[in-house]
């Protein structure tokens, strides 16, 4: 269907050439836009429609994810390090003479390797690596350890752990910088298309709601841990649900409350920004 | 309300920086004492150390299987830690050398486990300590 035919551009020109009557037409554009403005606006945005749906998903998305995605970078930088302990040690092994200095050596950089790389997780992380410690166990009735019984069950458990939490690593490191990427073009696109005199408004409302969206994500994920891997010991879950460890609800319970506080983040954020914005604009020395 | 009032003991125990202290393990001729229980030497089954994967890093552990399948689990984080490896060493025969499980242990993949006591002795690692 063609766009509008714009009356102050009838004349010579717009006729088609070897045509006595036929008009040239704008392109199509979006209902609600007039083609015909002198200043049209600008045709990147102009094309653009958002659903608000997916922008909200997005967003609520991302502001649990980016965290996320921090800590399952950093989990891959430790592993790659780790190998080359790995291989260090495997050499010593292989040579067979071990000086009590190079073994030492190595066992300090081990624990070194462990501390800094748990350093700048956040505190969802953090809390997370201290949730996966177990707490040094005694065999008492009623216990875990007592009712598998035996050491491969222990073994196994561990194995599992570990396929677990790489699973999950692996979500966030691929789904993370991608809704990371897409939420700050979303918020650029919703900027850009707000007319010109409400543009500043507008980026100072969108972009401090994305900040402050992270920033509650990364509390959120931590809160939201704490409070369901707290009820973790059998005696307060295993009516409910049965037999969840601490880990996977601090999992589930992080990835909740990211969404959650995150959203609220967000939305506190679009506030505060508008209110500074409209603050700075609006104020004057007397 | 007990079990709401036990729900707020654990939260107020996650929240606080280090939230459960590793329980102290100490040896001597004897045996092991973890957490003040008693573990003869002659009542020890099995011993496996492994990697737990704590999210980013790890943990090295300590599984002892004792007499009538009771099970223990220490880790490095627990006071005694090396002086109970030396120990293991010196007062049960038939295991790895400590130096040797640790470095074993360094090498093997997070979840991977070393097994220290008993062990079929295929040629172990020469030391000059």
């Amino acid at each position: 269907m063609p766009g509008p035919m714009c009356s102050r551009e009838l004349g010579d020109d717009w006729v088609d050439p070897g045509t006595l009557a036929l008009t040239r037409h704008r392109p199509p554009v979006p209902h609600g836009i007039n083609s015909c403005e002198d200043n049209p606006r600008a045709p990147l945005t102009q094309q653009i429609l958002l659903s608000p749906v997916f922008r909200e998903s997005v967003q609520v998305t991302d502001n649990m994810a980016a965290p996320m995605a921090w800590d399952s970078y950093w989990r891959m930088a430790y592993d790659r390090a780790d190998k080359v302990l790995q291989a260090q040690a495997n050499e010593l092994l292989k040579r067979g003479n071990i000086t009590k200095l190079e073994f030492d050596n190595l066992v300090k950089a081990r624990n070194t390797l462990v501390e800094e790389f748990r350093k700048p997780l956040s505190p969802f992380g953090k809390q997370y690596s201290e949730i996966l410690k177990p707490a040094s166990k005694l065999p008492q009735p009623g216990g875990l350890l007592t009712k598998k019984g035996s050491i491969e069950a222990v073994l196994e458990s561990v194995g599992k752990s570990r396929a677990a939490v790489n699973r999950l690593s692996m979500v966030f490191r691929v789904a993370g910088p991608g809704l990371l990427v897409l939420d700050i073009t979303i918020t650029t696109v919703v900027v850009m298309k707000a007319p010109p005199e409400q543009r500043g408004r507008v980026a100072a409302r969108e972009y401090t709601g994305l900040g402050a969206g992270v920033a509650g994500g990364v509390g959120g994920a931590w809160a939201g841990c704490v409070a369901l891997a707290a009820l973790g010991s059998p005696t307060l879950l295993l009516p409910v649900v049965g037999e969840v460890t601490e880990g996977t609800l601090c999992a589930v319970g992080g990835i909740l409350g990211g969404i959650g506080v995150g959203w609220v983040g967000r939305e506190a954020g679009k506030a505060t920004g508008e209110a500074v914005y409209d603050f700075v604009t609006t104020f004057r020395w007397e | 309300m007990g079990v709401i009032s036990r729900y707020f003991e654990r939260l107020a125990a996650m929240v606080r920086p280090r939230r459960a202290a590793a329980l102290p393990v100490s040896a001597d001729a004897e045996g092991l004492r973890i957490g003040g229980v008693p573990v003869a030497w002659s009542d020890m089954r099995r011993l496996d150390v492994y990697k737990r994967d704590i999210y980013v890093g790890d943990l090295l552990c300590l599984a002892i299987l004792a007499a009538e399948d009771r099970v223990f689990e220490i880790n490095e984080e627990s006071p005694g830690w090396k002086e109970a490896g030396d120990a293991i060493e010196r007062f049960l025969p038939g295991s790895l050398p400590r130096v040797e499980w640790a470095l074993r242990l360094i090498a093997a993949n997070p979840g991977d486990s070393v097994a220290i006591y008993p062990v079929s002795k295929t040629g172990s690692v020469g030391q000059s300590l």
